[in-house]
């Protein structure tokens, strides 16, 4: 391929894992915490329709208001009210897409104004965002992330409120989702449709399993969705596959890459890595 | 606030969870509409037929739901599921060929999140999830390309699902629902319940749980699969897919039914019914000019009732 | 002296047991005051609601005199009361150092005062490469530096060594003579008679009464049980030739151990906790697959096989966790038929009236039954319904009462048709019940014992 082809797909690349890598950034808090949160998806959605519907430059705070409400919601339901992760995650998403899809009605299409943005200046202020993170999670708070995701139990034990500590991971997880999807609509696609901005939330939930929970390793993993979007863009201007199959493509890349290094960590110490209560929910009285 | 484990656990709480729910509903189709005689007229109109085919439909899904939930597995992926079923009963000649290769389909959909779990134990949750967003993109290929009916002028879309009738569907859930609660009496039924309490127990049982795991997500698959095949042949009309119109939220209202149902197959076709009204509540208001997407925010809802149903029927909240 | 704690008429109630009943309870600065009773007896459950983990049904807490309501850990820890529980409050995937800042003690401090209680703080290790007897002293130093006035040790020497028991008890004698008041919960009387300065006996859930120095041990050990306790040492009459035999088997922890069962006996294996105890259970049972070694039934090979083949040649496994063998979710009758095939309902009643089950309905959830009740199912299960020919047991008194633990022998020689192993932490239960002693150390069989036992000569064969 010619050079410039190349540097326009990795171009191309960097504008999309900038919100992927902040969207990132919040699962891998959110699932440090021991939160699987499904509904990240419905968070994205939602911030990214609220964006549209205000439109620029207010659009932004209020999809981050929103976007942080809803996720702390769900936080406050799966932990603190023992409703299902999982399945509560998902209805989070259906209904975000639900409400979303409503209150941005009356944009559908129209164009926003955006700011011309080159890939690398977006992308660095998410690996800013990533070192910034990353220095968190050596905080106490970051601590206390980590210790409710790997043993929450004793935590309590500890003093301090696994709820509590829980609910902050689901505040900055909510602030880092709903950037994102803000992003994408203000910056990136520069308009709205319903289908538009599907799939980036749950990516990054895959993407921060990818990274190994690491915010600096998610700089790198972020790309790897973010590749193969722009490369489906390119790749249909060059090949006569249907551009829906090549939609398929990121899916299916993550889950490869999952699996791999799901596969790499049982092999290797790296298993250390994985929160041990992620998924788990965490009853301060249950008596086994 | 603290969660303590209940003496004796109530399915009262389960009524109390419906009630919740149906007040949420009513709530929130007031404030969409911001009008009391059209929100009466939305919850109130309904037309038996199509709602009969609606909860025949959300039935056979919220049974794929069970099954999976009751193994303590996360399939979450049945609307991925449904649209690959509903593909496969497109290109059938018959109900029954279209029942048998949706079946066949969706098994095959849920293979890679079923071996992945098997082997790497990677989380079924967000693989299954990621591959039903994957299939509307699939599906879509297929409304282009091979199953595109060049007979269709104007617009794309497939070839049609062959006809089935609502009575032989009913048929179907009745026999699906008799199937699960059946199961659920025999040894391999006891086993996939063993499973939600972890693969440990089920090896100390001295079953393979690799096995199983594979096995109760496949049945989940099937079952997801055999309902986005129903739904598409019992249409009256329109028995096909379009870009636009691929994936059709059965997914979501089958899992909601399942846990406002409690888990229990008979629990879930009961509540099938009422998502099944929820539904027909939805499309009065698309009538009225809301989006069609508002059916998820008032399922969505009902769903986080039954999870809260749950929640209740085993801890009673304590406030101090 | 005015107690610094004092706890009056406490009432606790879980689903399908009443814990405490009434229980009053005080302690002074610069006092160990011990909490004795047997397993079940209440003990835990009352540090728990000291420590604010579980809140009262009834009764009242005065601390300093004043009436307290402890609303959680938190809560209490800023009242200067803290906890050196069986479960610690580290978290394993952290250093010393960031299990510190997380619980907000200053480090400088904590190695200040680790030095002045003779402990080392090693900062820089993750928790999870620690031994027991480390992490228990990095808590006392944590309980220290937070200022705390009142600590409460539950149970501190299950899991130490005997020179780490030395080490600890000198350091509770220091506590109290740096002016704290100590609550040392435990149900060896031993330790309780050389550590304390007043006793309070429970049982049951009630208090029966508390005593100061000097303590007799035989008004003691009735006070706990309501009367001598008839052990009756039953050693089997006649054994006959090697049923089970286990060669070389290695694991993770395990090298190259061989155990041998014949028939009519039962085989205990002794070993300090953390040895690989667990391990060899496991590996015996045939529910873990060995690195390395055979096992052999009756003369075949089955190493490798899977646990199924076992079940069907008659193994039973009583695992020391029981999230192994039983589903916790589902209902009691659902549990049983795991290894019931037919009238079980019928069964399930005669074992619940055989073993004393304690239970409201067979469609009761297993988690609401208490810990002893759980374990009387998996025995009712395993053994009264099973029969089996090869008994291998984890810990299988562990946490049960006298009766329940009596209950168990009774069953094993009643049951078991072939030999037993059983796994155990005190040596005087295996002297007293086995037919021959392996004693575990590191992984290994360090010796073996015949009859007639040398309690002192096993107990050196545990510390090499």
């Amino acid at each position: 391929m010619a050079v410039d082809q190349v540097a326009s797909i990795t171009l191309e690349a960097l504008r999309s894992a900038a919100p992927m890598l902040l969207a990132t950034l919040g699962a891998v808090v959110g699932q440090r915490a021991g939160v699987l949160n499904l509904g990240l998806e419905g968070v994205v959605y939602l911030s990214a329709a609220v964006a549209a519907a205000v439109g620029p430059p207010w659009g932004f705070v209020a999809a981050v208001i929103v976007g942080t409400l809803y996720n702390l919601l769900y936080y406050v339901l799966s932990n603190d009210f023992a409703l299902n992760q999982i399945l509560l995650g998902f209805a989070f998403t259906m209904v975000g897409y639900g409400v979303g899809s409503q209150v941005a009605r009356g944009v559908v299409g129209r164009p926003i104004e955006k700011p011309v943005v080159y890939g690398v200046e977006a992308f660095a202020v998410a690996v800013v965002a990533a070192v910034a993170v990353y220095f968190f999670l050596r905080s106490r708070v970051g601590l206390a992330i980590k210790a409710s995701g790997d043993d929450p139990a004793s935590l309590d034990l500890m003093g301090v409120d696994v709820y509590n500590i829980r609910r902050v991971a689901g505040l900055v997880e909510g602030v880092f989702a709903s950037a994102a999807g803000a992003y994408l609509v203000l910056l990136y696609y520069g308009s709205w449709s319903e289908q538009l901005v599907m799939g980036w939330g749950s990516l990054a939930v895959i993407t921060a399993m990818i990274s190994l929970w690491s915010p600096l390793l998610a700089i790198a993993a972020s790309l790897v969705p973010s590749i193969f979007i722009s490369l489906a863009y390119a790749l249909q201007r060059l090949l006569q596959v249907s551009p829906h199959l090549l939609n398929v493509v990121p899916y299916v890349a993550s889950i490869a890459a999952l699996a791999a290094v799901q596969v790499a960590m049982r092999k290797t110490r790296l298993k250390a890595l994985a929160p041990r209560w992620l998924a788990r929910p965490y009853i301060r009285e249950e008596r086994t | 606030m603290r969660l303590v484990q209940r003496q004796s656990p109530s399915l009262l709480h389960y009524a109390a969870a419906f009630l919740g729910s149906l007040a949420t509903v009513i709530l929130i189709v007031f404030a969409l509409t911001g009008d009391l005689a059209v929100t009466a007229r939305a919850l109130a109109t309904v037309d038996a037929g199509y709602l009969f085919r609606v909860f025949v439909v959300i039935g056979v899904v919220s049974l794929s739901g069970v099954v999976s939930y009751r193994a303590g597995l996360w399939n979450i992926g049945q609307e991925g599921q449904a649209v690959v079923g509903a593909l496969a009963a497109i290109s059938a000649d018959n109900a029954a060929e279209a029942v048998m290769s949706a079946a066949l389909a969706a098994a095959g959909w849920t293979l890679i999140p079923a071996a992945l779990r098997v082997a790497p134990g990677v989380n079924e949750a967000v693989t299954t999830f990621l591959m039903s967003l994957a299939a509307v993109s699939a599906a879509r290929y297929f409304v282009e390309g091979p199953l595109k009916d060049p007979a269709k002028k104007g617009f794309i879309a497939t070839v049609e699902a062959p006809y089935m009738e609502p009575a032989l569907a009913a048929v179907l859930l009745a026999g699906v629902l008799a199937g699960v609660v059946l199961l659920y009496r025999t040894r391999v039924g006891l086993t996939m319940r063993l499973l939600s309490s972890g693969e440990e127990v089920v090896r100390y049982a001295g079953k393979p749980p690799k096995l199983y795991i594979a096995a109760t997500l496949g049945l989940s698959g099937i079952l997801a699969g055999i309902g986005g095949a129903v739904e598409i042949m019992t249409r009256d009309a329109g028995r096909y897919m379009t870009l636009q119109q691929v994936s059709t939220g059965f997914g979501l209202y089958g899992i909601s039914a399942a846990w406002l149902g409690g888990l229990h197959p008979l629990g879930a076709t009961a509540a099938s019914l009422y998502i099944a009204w929820l539904y027909q509540v939805a499309v009065n208001l698309k009538v009225a000019g809301l989006p069609a997407l508002v059916a998820n925010a008032l399922v969505g809802t009902a769903m986080a009732w039954g999870l809260a149903g749950y929640v209740m029927y085993k801890y009673k909240v304590v406030w101090r | 002296m005015e107690p610094l704690l004092s706890a009056v008429g406490i009432r606790k109630v879980f689903p399908g047991v009443v814990a405490l009943d009434g229980v009053s309870f005080d302690v002074r600065r610069g006092e160990v005051h011990g909490l004795l009773g047997e397993n079940g007896a209440g003990k835990s459950t009352l540090i728990a609601i000291l420590y604010g983990v579980y809140m009262p049904d009834g009764g009242e807490i005065y601390i300093n005199g004043r009436r307290t309501l402890i609303k959680s850990p938190r809560h209490a820890a800023g009242l200067g009361i803290s906890v050196i529980s069986q479960h610690f409050a580290l978290v394993d995937t952290l250093t010393v150092e960031e299990n510190l800042k997380l619980s907000g003690i200053d480090v400088e401090t904590a190695v200040k005062i680790g030095r002045e209680l003779g402990v080392e703080i090693p900062l820089d290790k993750y928790v999870g490469e620690l031994a027991v007897g480390e992490r228990q002293r990095v808590e006392i130093v944590k309980a220290l530096a937070r200022n705390s006035k009142i600590l409460l040790m539950d149970e501190p020497t299950a899991l130490l060594s005997p020179k780490e028991v030395k080490a600890l008890l000198a350091v509770v004698r220091r506590l109290a003579e740096m002016g704290k008041a100590v609550v040392f919960v435990t149900h060896k009387i031993r330790e309780a008679v050389e550590a304390a300065d007043r006793i309070t006996v429970l049982r049951r859930g009630r208090r029966v009464d508390t005593y100061e120095r000097p303590f007799d041990e035989g008004v003691l050990l009735e006070a706990m049980f309501q009367g001598v306790v008839r052990r009756r040492v039953s050693k089997s009459s006649s054994i006959g030739d090697v049923i089970y035999r286990a060669e070389d088997l290695s694991g993770e922890r395990v090298r190259r151990a061989t155990v041998e069962v014949r028939r009519g006996e039962l085989v205990a294996v002794l070993g300090v906790a953390g040895n690989g105890q667990e391990e060899l259970m496991a590996l015996l049972s045939g529910f873990k697959k060995p690195r390395g070694g055979r096992l052999i039934i009756n003369g075949e090979d089955v190493t490798g096989r899977p646990f199924s083949e076992f079940l069907r040649r008659g193994v039973a496994y009583l695992p020391e966790d029981r999230g192994r063998a039983l589903a916790k979710e589902l209902s009691v009758l659902d549990n049983f038929k795991i290894r019931c095939i037919q009238g079980c309902m019928e069964k399930l009643a005669k074992a619940k009236e055989v073993l004393d089950i304690d239970f409201p309905s067979p469609s009761t959830r297993a988690a609401a039954l208490s810990g002893g009740n759980q374990q009387k199912l998996l025995l009712a299960r395993e053994l009264w319904l099973v029969k089996p020919y090869v008994l291998v047991a984890s810990y299988p008194t562990r946490g049960l009462d006298v009766d329940t633990a009596e209950r168990f022998y009774a069953l094993v020689k009643s049951a078991v048709k072939g030999g037993a192993v059983v796994s155990m932490e005190d040596v005087e239960e295996a002297v007293e019940r086995a037919d021959r002693i392996y004693v575990i150390s590191r992984g290994e069989i360090a010796a073996s014992f015949t009859p007639p036992f040398d309690v002192d000569e096993i107990a050196e064969a545990m510390t090499t």
